[in-house]
């Protein structure tokens, strides 16, 4: 079997996977579709590299979420030099903040016409990083605790406490829909 | 009872060791809090579970191949930084750089003061054979003798020595009773000086670092015959005992040609004294073991030791006088046995012109004047433009901007240096909306709409794909109603 045709089957599998977990991480249509294209890019320039000895799924996700970590440090960075930079800052604007933030997810209101869907979105991008990738992981893309600790690359015990913390902060977020 | 909180969530993931699982669960069946806590877990876990997963967007594989195609994804790592590491690398080069330069300036400062030695006795003797030709010694004082007095050091009172002088090497006298040739009274550490000066500066320095070691005797070599115990010569002048050091042991014969060079030498080294000596003003009697007092203006002869005596080594015009306007430099009031204390010259010379002008010589009412306006004003004269706040400040974002008059609208587009035809509008009822939100190079911003929402104005936009009709500008206006409510910029998917 030719890689091309590895490729066009990697991809056709794989990249629906690529872009949900990247549109829960972003939060934004637009931003995911960029997320998952380079992480899928990425991918494809190692698939040649890529041992097996994890899932392809897995080995996906933590390119997926190395990527996004990075656009997130870039952004910050980006934010803080344009602010220096330019001083251009409006008081008029308050919800305009850098892309990564919660209030800047402006298809929040297409992405999911549920109402509480929506505001489990909103308060997933209410968390820090590190609690959204472990929660979205755990519970859209139904990865166990092993293959989390591999996709992020961190011992299995911190997942399991950051899953923890991660679900009572979503739970104090969402209080009225848990209730 | 313990609570099982902190292992719910694994509970709920099946993530626990049977025996673990056999105990939470034991748990949970008489412990009300956990097991509510549990159900608000599980439903948390079942919410975010049941978000919606979404298909690719349409084109998502067009697009893909597209970037593929065109050299591989778009790094975020743009900007004018470089990234890790060689940000890193970068900053700990320069840092090591400024650190290099920095040492390197502090070095060469330090060894250039390093530098400043005491001329010894021998050296000092040596140019003031040379001074001797040129200027002519006066002859001493009649008051004038050498004395055995303590020494003062840079510390306080040096004990008087008995070794022999540190420089030049030589080895004792031979007559008895000698001293240590150059005496070691000198105390402190002569080291030689590698500068050359003219005879005037050296006399300067060496005038400076004798005063700043405390050193106002140097004793002669006692027992000489060519030159008496007090380095006159011998006829006409009261002839002391000569000073015996302590465990001083005469040299052998074989040292004669050794002293008489020894004694030569410290003829000059009294010549050069008297030479020195005769540019002060004469100095009073020093008592035995008392703190010398500055040998200062023949009027202070009478004055008792200890007494703090103002005195001036400049001119003798120089003088400190209420009356008149001359400039007092005063050098030193030595009241105890310190040294006296490091001479400020920039005072000197500051204080010298303040007194001459008499008004504050250090600014000009002009220049006061001018001060004063500076200190007053905000902003700097010389930049007035800087005062003025940017109009776009109150206007734009990191997404974009509404211009409300044609000064923005003009301001900002000399800014975004676009060649795009600035838009028209009614400033008096439109105002301009100009978005310019981050976006690949391969795309263009479409302005969905403008409507009020919540109190502010919600300007969507879109990113879309280049086209002919939309090309990548970097911008996208348009002219709305005028409003003045807050701009919220609003992405929507393509």
């Amino acid at each position: 079997m030719s890689n091309s045709v590895n490729e066009s089957e990697f991809l056709e599998k794989h990249a629906p996977l690529a872009y949900n977990l990247a549109l829960r991480l972003t939060g934004n249509p637009a931003d995911a579709e960029d997320l998952a294209q380079d992480a899928l890019l990425r991918a494809l320039k190692g698939i040649k590299e890529f041992r097996g000895d994890s899932q392809a799924k897995t080995w996906l996700y933590r390119i997926v979420v190395n990527t996004w970590k990075n656009r997130v440090r870039y952004e910050k960075r980006r934010g803080f030099w344009k602010t220096v930079s330019l001083n251009l800052f409006s008081g008029d604007d308050q919800d305009a903040e850098p892309a990564f933030k919660a209030d800047d997810a402006p298809a929040d209101a297409h992405l999911d016409s549920d109402e509480r869907a929506g505001a489990v979105q909103k308060a997933l991008l209410e968390l820090d990083e590190d609690s959204r990738a472990v929660l979205v992981l755990r519970e859209l893309q139904e990865q166990s605790y092993d293959q989390i600790a591999q996709a992020l690359g961190v011992p299995e015990g911190t997942v399991k406490s950051r899953l923890s913390r991660a679900r009572e902060a979503l739970k104090e977020k969402l209080r009225k829909f848990a209730a | 009872m313990d609570h099982v909180l902190e292992r719910l969530s694994e509970y709920i993931d099946g993530a626990l060791s049977e025996a673990d699982r056999l105990r939470v669960k034991s748990h949970l069946e008489g412990c009300t809090a956990c097991r509510v806590e549990l159900e608000d877990l599980k439903k948390i876990s079942k919410m975010v579970g049941e978000l919606p997963k979404h298909p690719l967007p349409v084109g998502f594989m067009q697009r893909l191949e597209r970037k593929r195609q065109t050299g591989g994804e778009q790094s975020p790592a743009r900007g004018f930084l470089p990234q890790f590491p060689m940000k890193t690398a970068a900053f700990a080069m320069s840092g090591i750089v400024i650190c290099l330069l920095a040492f390197r300036s502090v070095e060469k400062r330090i060894l250039q003061s390093s530098k400043m030695v005491v001329v010894t006795e021998a050296d000092s003797a040596l140019a003031s054979s040379s001074m001797k030709a040129n200027k002519g010694v006066p002859a001493p004082p009649a008051d004038f003798s050498y004395r055995e007095t303590q020494v003062q050091g840079p510390g306080g009172p040096l004990a008087p020595q008995s070794a022999p002088a540190p420089e030049p090497a030589a080895p004792p006298a031979s007559d008895a009773g000698g001293g240590g040739g150059l005496r070691g009274d000198v105390g402190g550490k002569l080291q030689r000086d590698e500068r050359s000066f003219t005879n005037d500066s050296q006399q300067d320095f060496l005038q400076t670092e004798r005063k700043r070691m405390g050193i106002t005797k140097i004793l002669p070599p006692v027992g000489s015959a060519a030159m008496g115990v007090d380095g006159a010569p011998a006829a006409g002048r009261p002839q002391k005992a000569p000073y015996q050091a302590p465990g001083y042991q005469p040299p052998s014969p074989e040292g004669q040609t050794m002293n008489e060079a020894r004694d030569r030498m410290q003829q000059m080294a009294d010549d050069f004294e008297r030479a020195v000596q005769s540019r002060q003003p004469p100095s009073v009697k020093i008592k035995e073991g008392s703190t010398p007092d500055l040998l200062a203006n023949p009027d202070s002869a009478g004055a008792a030791a200890g007494t703090p005596v103002a005195f001036s080594t400049d001119s003798t015009d120089m003088v400190a006088n209420g009356e008149k306007r001359e400039v007092a430099r005063v050098r030193g009031i030595m009241k105890d046995d310190r040294p006296p204390a490091k001479q400020d010259k920039n005072a000197d010379r500051l204080y010298a012109k303040e007194q001459e002008t008499g008004a504050g010589a250090l600014a000009s009412p002009a220049k006061r004047a001018k001060a004063k306006r500076s200190s007053d004003s905000p902003l700097p004269s010389a930049f007035p433009e800087m005062a003025k706040p940017s109009l776009l400040k109150k206007a734009a974002s990191p997404y974009g901007a509404a211009l409300r008059s044609q000064s923005d609208l003009d301001e900002l587009w000399t800014k975004m240096a676009t060649r795009e035809a600035r838009p028209a509008a009614d400033f008096d009822r439109q105002m301009v909306i100009v978005v310019y939100a981050s976006h690949p190079q391969d795309a263009a911003i479409e302005i969905v709409s403008a409507a009020e929402k919540g109190g502010k104005l919600v300007v969507a936009y879109r990113v879309v794909p280049a086209s002919a009709e939309r090309p990548h500008v970097g911008f996208a206006s348009t002219v709305v109603s005028r409003s003045e409510l807050p701009i919220s910029y609003r992405r929507m998917s393509p």
